[in-house]
């Protein structure tokens, strides 16, 4: 499934293939922090299915458990 | 009931006095984007009330659909959103429930934009479920 993303003030643009089966919700901590709610949800994607169409994401890393 | 926020990389610290009562859960299409999942949740807070202890977040004003200019304040650095108000006359700041130390004992009391929500919030209960990964 092709799916379109782009961020809330247009500066970031975004399409990837995933597949729908694969949609994951994840309740840990850093994902209620990150989210600013109570998890966060996420689908992955290749790296030869997915292309940042417009602009650059600032990158954070983070080392997990 | 006071509360204690932290970015993940604690470069932003702050703190501020909550009515656990007014905790409320948007469902709106901006929350859903800005959470990079389905709803936002939050708790307001006074101006005099709250406190930004360490570091300065990023503010970044949307316009809502009834011409309010809303601040979403987040850390530049890691992403993590830490409260929205008022662009130009911040009284009240909304605290995002997440990077609370408290955010267990802050259940929501009232959901707002239902209407946007998106439907399987409803069934994730229900959703195939591990304890850990």
């Amino acid at each position: 499934m092709k799916v379109h993303g782009s961020c809330h003030c247009g500066a970031i643009a975004w399409e990837g293939e995933v597949d729908p089966a694969k949609v994951t919700v994840c309740h840990c901590g850093d994902c209620q922090r990150f989210s600013g709610a109570a998890f966060r949800a996420s689908v992955p994607s290749k790296a030869e299915d997915f292309a940042i169409l417009r602009g650059e994401p600032v990158r954070y890393v983070k080392t997990a458990e | 009931m006071k509360v204690h926020g932290s970015c993940h990389c604690e470069a932003i610290a702050w703190e501020g006095e909550v009515d656990p009562a007014k905790v409320t859960v948007c469902h709106c299409g901006d929350c859903q984007r800005f959470s990079g999942a389905a709803f936002r949740a939050s708790v307001p807070s006074k101006a005099e009330d709250f406190a930004i202890l360490r570091g300065e977040p990023v503010r970044y004003v949307k316009t809502a659909e009834n011409g309010n200019r809303r601040a979403q304040a987040f850390c530049g650095r890691c992403g993590t959103p830490v409260y929205a108000t008022d662009a130009e006359n911040p009284k009240v700041f909304n605290l995002r429930i997440g990077p609370l130390a408290e955010r267990a004992q802050l259940p929501p009391q009232r959901q707002i934009w239902c209407e946007a929500a998106l439907p399987w919030t409803a069934d994730l209960l229900d959703v195939p479920a591990t304890p850990k990964q």
